[in-house]
């Protein structure tokens, strides 16, 4: 597929005690929807925040939009950011949350942000006279918050860390639908890069995948290409070392097993009794992840 | 001292922070008062009117402050002691905005610094001509130690945001006042109630006047109009 990057990176490095993030070539196509995948403290986030122009003090180099900086004129305005809970200050509300961004940014619509805010029913008690902090407003409130001001700028690319985490599945559906029109109506130039554990969710919002584990990506690709990469194998018999070996996950179960395999050595399991079938993005994202996951099952 | 408040008053209670700030002066007087105790062969009246001056006006000057720091609370909005918000560190402006206030913050720690050494230096002077500057230079020190220390620290904290350092490096700052009690324990040769006095009179004086002139310049310089029409601009 022909595409652009939104977003390139280049040998981008970062080290905290024992871990490293270590990532030689990253692409975020323009004009599409990229979703980060990977297990907790994969490095999701640390990459986030230096593509995203938070953290500066990693190696390697980032350009946006081409080959602009993260400093030149006007490409941290293009960029909407939302983040974790250090994204406002404990102490602020909602009114100084819109006072602050119409000054911070030049893009932000006043009135965009109170309709929106409207529309996705934030807690108004952080807004009018006597105004409660962000502090006190639930994670799912604040997100919304996060977003709402990010969506009431005018803005080319969408960096969200993790946004559907604390949503409810009715917000987390409407979420969906507000990045994929984002998307949509950005004639092929407004691009979302976002971090999420729901992909199950996520999947229609999804067209490209990166999958991160202990700081490198493992696999990265347009979705249609990822599904086309991969089959699910299942089979009802014993789970052999040759079987093993030609699988990049298998999990056996009472009745047989399920695993994943790359399609193109499906002809390595002629003769044996399985079945092939697509996988979605979460088996996939699920199977790339427990080839070296420390995760096991506890004895309950 | 003045943005310590205005920083506390940012995430705590206000009605909490009064009473800390009241509540501190107060402490710090009950411990001069218990100390001088030990001292009875000093100017008793001269310490004792001295003394209740001086907590009187550190008092006051707390509730002023505390009062008067919701004024301020749009300069508060940029970061806390040990945070800046991602908002503001993803936006151009923000960041120049905290460049400015960090620029200024340490200027004006210097600027007290300069006038709180010359004001201790001629209290010293007037208070005990003959041994005025060794007690001076003694005041110098704890005032750059204790002063200008936390006001540096306190920005690297927000550079590396780690906000268990910051509470203590604020802890610290505390220590502002323990001259207060150390100067009290000193031999009573070098010791006259004036110089304590004059020394932490002037430097109140001056932290406050530059704060105030400093939070004042930096809030308009934040107010969008003219951040808009100035700023960008220039």
């Amino acid at each position: 597929m022909n595409y652009t990057d939104v977003i390139t990176g280049k040998n981008i490095n970062k080290k905290f005690g024992k871990f490293e993030l270590d990532v030689p070539e990253i692409h975020i196509p323009e004009g599409f929807s990229t979703a980060l995948v990977g297990e907790n403290g994969a490095g999701k986030t640390t990459l986030l925040n230096i593509l995203s122009g938070l953290r500066r003090d990693n190696k390697g180099e980032v350009s946006y939009f081409g080959e602009k900086k993260i400093d030149d004129e006007g490409v941290m305005e293009r960029i909407g950011f939302t983040g974790t809970k250090n994204y406002f200050l404990p102490h602020w509300n909602g009114n100084q949350i819109r006072e602050l961004s119409e000054t911070l940014f030049d893009n932000f619509d006043r009135d965009k942000f109170d309709a929106i805010c409207k529309s996705l029913n934030i807690d108004s008690s952080v807004f009018g006279s006597n105004a409660k902090s962000v502090s006190k407003l639930s994670d799912g409130n604040l997100m919304k918050l996060m977003l709402a001001t990010v969506f009431a700028r005018k803005t080319d690319l969408l960096i969200l860390d993790e946004p559907a985490s604390p949503l409810d599945p009715l917000m987390r559906d409407l979420l969906g639908d507000i990045l994929r029109t984002y998307i949509a109506e950005g004639n092929g130039k407004r691009s979302i890069l976002f971090s999420t554990h729901n992909i199950s969710d996520m999947e229609d919002v999804t067209d490209y995948i990166i999958v991160m584990d202990d700081g490198k990506i493992l696999e990265q690709g347009f979705v249609t290409d990822i599904k086309e990469k991969y089959v699910i194998v299942k089979g009802d018999g014993e789970v052999t070392e040759e079987l093993k070996k030609n699988m990049i996950s298998v999990t056996p179960g009472k009745y047989g097993f399920e695993g994943m395999a790359l399609a193109e050595n499906t002809e390595r399991f002629t003769g044996m009794n399985i079945s092939f079938e697509t996988p979605d993005l979460f088996k996939i994202c699920v199977a790339l992840l427990k080839q070296n996951s420390k995760l096991s099952m506890p004895v309950l | 001292m003045f943005k310590t408040i205005r920083q506390y008053n940012s995430f705590t209670s206000k009605k909490v922070m009064a009473a800390a700030y009241i509540l501190f002066p107060t402490a710090v007087f009950i411990l001069l008062v218990t100390v001088s105790f030990f001292n009875r062969n000093s100017d008793s009246q001269t310490f004792r009117t001295l003394l209740t001056t001086f907590s009187v006006m550190v008092s006051v000057w707390a509730c002023v402050v505390v009062c008067l720091s919701d004024r301020f609370n749009f300069g508060a909005l940029l970061s806390d002691k040990s945070r800046i918000s991602e908002m503001t560190k993803t936006s151009p402006k923000g960041v120049r905005m905290i460049k400015n206030i960090a620029v200024w913050d340490i200027f004006s720690r210097l600027l007290l610094i300069f006038l709180g050494t010359v004001g201790i230096v001629v209290a010293g002077y007037i208070g005990h001509p003959d041994k005025g500057l060794k007690f001076s230079m003694m005041c110098i020190l704890f005032v750059i130690s204790c002063h200008s220390t936390t006001s540096l620290l306190v920005w690297i904290c927000r550079l590396i945001e780690n906000s268990t350092i910051s509470t203590l490096i604020y802890s610290f700052g505390i220590l502002y006042f323990f001259p207060v009690a150390i100067l009290y324990i000193l031999p009573e040769e070098i010791f006259h109630p004036l110089l304590y006095v004059g020394a932490i009179t002037v430097e109140l004086t001056a932290d406050v006047i530059i704060n105030v002139i400093g939070m004042c310049l930096l809030n308009r310089f934040i107010k969008k109009e003219w951040y808009k029409d100035k700023a960008l601009k220039g």
